[in-house]
């Protein structure tokens, strides 16, 4: 219960922090007026591989993007508190949490809330496997973002904050894990870098699911590989964390 | 309470700790000075656990830091910038409480605020505060958990006249709470206002330690004779005009001066600042 409450304090902290900054609501409005209107023109284009369902595929996106993009404030938080987390009596996990549940409540919540209105004409249609399997990618993109977050967090302990990394990642995922770009249309060479994010499957199944796009492999595969990859990727993550709480104990590999 | 006995810490192959050894007693207040990367914050961080030791023994109220976070509440000069600037001090207190994991309410909270001197600003933004009144919340937040031992680095670094003379107070009245307090500070006059005792460190290695008077007592020098004047020919050391003579004997040293050559000259028994200087030099090298 302890534990919760804790969790629960730093998440509200962080709401009511965000609460006070409208500017950045704005900015995200923005960002995604523009992400749309890109949409609007490639749509006008004919749509490639898409065919007619550019707006709602860009739609999709920025649902999952909304839901995930936990990660690279993971890594500006745990690099300016670094030498709070290491030297009280908090456990990085029960940190990472806080945030996480503040982050999906103050900044995904309205995001979600606002696309799910516009998909809403998808969402009625669902029938009951389909529905499932939306709750199943929705459920485990949330656990890849946090398994990834756990490795912003270890690179955020090492390393010196630098909204470059942050930059170059959201980009990074959003291109190899096809949240703007379909998979199928990257070079086939790279896809093997696709495969190795949990997002990739989580994103195809959302789209499956909702939109009926067609997926990379075989529903039932990609299920297995979205399981199976973000319960790895979690393990390792929180691993990789503690090897690096560890290494700047014994070997004093931090900022100075 | 605290122990460290021979301590050795590299980072890399750097070696920036060389065997330090020093104690502090319960309810002390124990200064740590030395120049820019003597050594001086990564003795603090070793003492709460972030760092091990490669050679040496900590102890903190018996207990190795590594193994079980110690009761030591802390705030180091890299994150006291790191805020929600828009929300309250009471509300950056709720925060604290999470990351020491200590259960306070709002009364404990406004007690602490009334302790440092912020209750009448408890519902402002934290944006608006001076840094004075960032002091005053910094100084709360090591107060929020109740520990016995706090470790403060740098505490007056960056402050006015009267926010150092602020926090001087507010340290002298967690002494009096009984508790421990280790600060790490270059502001020797408020060291020596302060502190029970210190330790002065230079290059990863321990100079001096002990209480303020008895380090003065135990040093070859009582005074410093700053004079304006001709008497280079007594080899005195130049500084902001002027020519210093550290003097152990002060009579037989106005003996061997011509005062037909002197236009000015001022003598005080040597300060805390003047023994740091003397001992460490002004510069690093």
């Amino acid at each position: 219960m302890k534990v919760i409450k804790r969790i629960l304090i730093i998440a509200k902290t962080l709401i009511k922090d965000r609460f006070m900054y409208p500017e950045a609501y704005i900015g995200g409005l923005f960002y995604y007026s523009i992400v749309l209107f890109v949409a609007y023109l490639y749509s006008h284009l004919g749509g490639g591989f898409l065919g007619n369902k550019v707006i709602p595929y860009y739609l999709a996106g920025l649902f999952m993007i909304s839901l995930i993009a936990h990660e690279t404030p993971t890594y500006k938080r745990f690099s300016v508190w670094r030498e709070e987390i290491l030297s009280k009596p908090i456990t990085p996990d029960i940190f990472l949490a806080g945030f996480f549940v503040g982050d999906l409540i103050a900044f995904s919540a309205p995001a979600l809330v606002a696309l799910s209105l516009l998909l809403f004409p998808f969402i009625y249609r669902l029938g009951i496997y389909d529905s499932n399997l939306l709750f199943l990618s929705l459920t485990m993109a949330l656990v890849a973002s946090l398994s990834v977050s756990y490795f912003f967090a270890a690179l955020g302990l090492r390393f010196r904050y630098d909204p470059n990394i942050e930059t170059a990642t959201n980009l990074f995922i959003a291109f190899f894990a096809g949240i703007f770009v379909p998979v199928q249309s990257l070079p086939a060479k790279v896809h093997i870098i696709s495969y190795m994010i949990p997002y990739t499957w989580a994103i195809d199944l959302f789209r499956y699911s909702l939109l009926g796009t067609p997926t990379l492999f075989p529903a039932k595969s990609e299920i297995i590989y979205l399981m199976v990859g973000t319960v790895i990727a979690l393990i390792l993550g929180r691993l990789y964390l503690y090897y690096t709480i560890n290494a700047i104990r014994k070997r004093k590999v931090i900022i100075r | 309470m605290i122990t460290f006995e021979d301590v050795h810490i590299s980072y890399g192959k750097n070696e920036v700790i060389k065997g330090i050894s020093f104690e502090v007693n319960e309810g002390e207040i124990f200064g740590i000075i030395g120049h820019n990367g003597a050594g001086k914050t990564t003795l603090l961080r070793a003492m709460v656990g972030i760092i091990a030791p490669d050679k040496g023994k900590i102890l903190v109220n018996g207990v190795n830091p590594l193994e079980r976070k110690p009761q030591i509440a802390v705030l180091f000069e890299s994150t006291k910038g790191q805020s929600f600037l828009r929300l309250t001090p009471v509300e950056d207190l709720e925060f604290y409480s999470a990351l020491y994991g200590v259960d306070v309410d709002k009364e404990r909270i406004h007690e602490i605020l009334k302790i440092v001197g912020l209750y009448s600003a408890k519902d402002k933004k934290l944006y608006t505060f001076s840094r004075g009144m960032w002091q005053r919340q910094f100084l709360a937040r090591v107060l929020l958990p109740d520990f016995p031992i706090i470790v403060l680095d740098e505490p007056w670094l960056g402050l006015d006249v009267s926010a150092q003379r602020e926090t001087v107070e507010l340290l002298k009245r967690l002494k009096k709470m009984g508790k421990t307090i280790v600060l790490t500070a270059h502001e020797m006059p408020l060291i020596e206002r302060v502190c029970d005792r210190i330790m002065l460190i230079n290059k990863g290695r321990k100079v001096i330690e002990g209480g303020i008077k008895e380090l003065l007592d135990r040093l070859e020098w009582k005074y410093e004779v700053s004079i304006v004047g001709d008497v280079e020919s007594l080899n005195p050391i130049k500084r902001d005009g002027k020519l210093i003579f550290y003097v152990k004997d002060l009579k037989e040293f106005l003996q061997r001066l011509d005062f037909s050559k002197i236009d000015e000259i001022d003598i005080k028994p040597i300060s805390l600042e003047e023994a740091y200087l003397r001992l460490l030099g002004d510069k690093n090298d």
